[in-house]
């Protein structure tokens, strides 16, 4: 079980979750990217990206 | 390939590691989607868009330009770099006008100056900003209904289309709320974007248009453009039509 860094709710990461998927933390919408250890296969969560001045299309 | 972990070689050196020849470019970011593309093409990859597609239609000046070369009709646009500039593009567009970043996307920083004073105060913003921002793309408002039209090409076809119509907001781009809706492909339709696809050299674009009173204008060409509101808007397998697209290409 891992903690939103933000506002310290647990957060859950669906069973289906893949590479570089963004999970939602459902307290306060922070967003994580789903890290997938090639090798161990352990699930783990960073902070997503924020938007930048040049994302877009 | 994720962007966040790219060490590329630039120049001679180890391969990208990545063992097809073909590279569908998704990244948001036009900073790295442009250098990451550039990258890649030098280690012999076929990047859809290209780098040349990538430099034109990532830039609303050099992408105006091109379509107009191309003879697509555009809305009429003016290049300027200091107040004194756009006041004198702003006498000859009229108000209200647009001012866009030359680099951004979704709506993000456009302006609707409505008269002098605010076009004033947006350019005394825009000042302390990067220079950047001191490149004034000024463009008449066009009067058209709430909505614009914004087209997928995919090699020489037109394979969808939407209506992005706005909600509250003069602009409908659907990061900013605008909604989407299918809308048919005529053949005038399908003939003026595949045209724009083909001023920027682009293989797999979003073209955006707009209904003037004088027939359609093309206002920006997409190198990344994004399906996610469109796919169930019209029922068009987007992403499938374009790994079969790349299968096809990889195979010539």
């Amino acid at each position: 079980m891992t903690n939103c860094e933000e506002c310290d709710a647990p957060l859950t990461i669906p069973g289906d979750a893949i590479q570089g998927e963004i999970v939602s933390c459902k307290e306060c919408g922070a967003s994580y990217e789903v890290k997938k250890d090639e090798q161990s296969g352990l699930v783990t969560l960073k902070p997503a990206e924020k938007e930048q001045e040049d994302w877009g299309e | 390939m994720d962007s966040k972990e790219i060490s590329l070689s630039a120049g001679p050196g180890p391969k990208s590691g990545i063992k097809e020849r073909m590279v569908l470019q998704r990244c948001v970011s036009h900073y790295r989607n442009l250098y990451s593309t550039a990258a890649l093409e030098a280690l012999g990859h076929d990047v859809i868009n290209s780098f040349q597609t990538a430099m034109t239609s990532g830039d609303k000046l050099f992408c105006t330009l091109a379509l107009a070369k191309a003879g697509v009709p555009t809305p009429r646009t003016r290049l300027a770099f200091t107040e004194e500039g756009v006041m004198k593009s702003l006498d000859d567009l009229g108000y209200p006008a647009v001012l866009k970043p030359v680099v951004g996307s979704w709506g993000r920083m456009a302006a609707k100056l409505k008269d002098a004073d605010f076009a004033r105060a947006i350019i005394e913003d825009r000042e302390y900003m990067h220079p950047s921002y001191q490149v004034y793309y000024v463009q008449e408002y066009v009067k058209r209904p709430p909505r614009d039209i914004r087209t997928f090409v995919l090699g020489d076809k037109t394979i969808a289309a939407i209506y992005r119509t706005s909600s509250g907001d003069w602009r409908t781009n659907t990061a900013r709320g605008g909604k989407a809706e299918p809308c048919k492909i005529t053949k005038q339709l399908d003939d003026i974007s595949v045209k724009a696809a083909k001023a920027v050299g682009g293989r797999f674009v979003g073209v955006d248009l707009m209904e003037s009173p004088n027939g359609l204008v093309c206002h920006e060409v997409n190198n990344t453009t994004e399906f996610k509101n469109t796919v169930p808007a019209t029922g068009v397998d987007i992403p499938g039509m374009v790994v079969d697209y790349l299968a096809e290409l990889d195979r010539r």
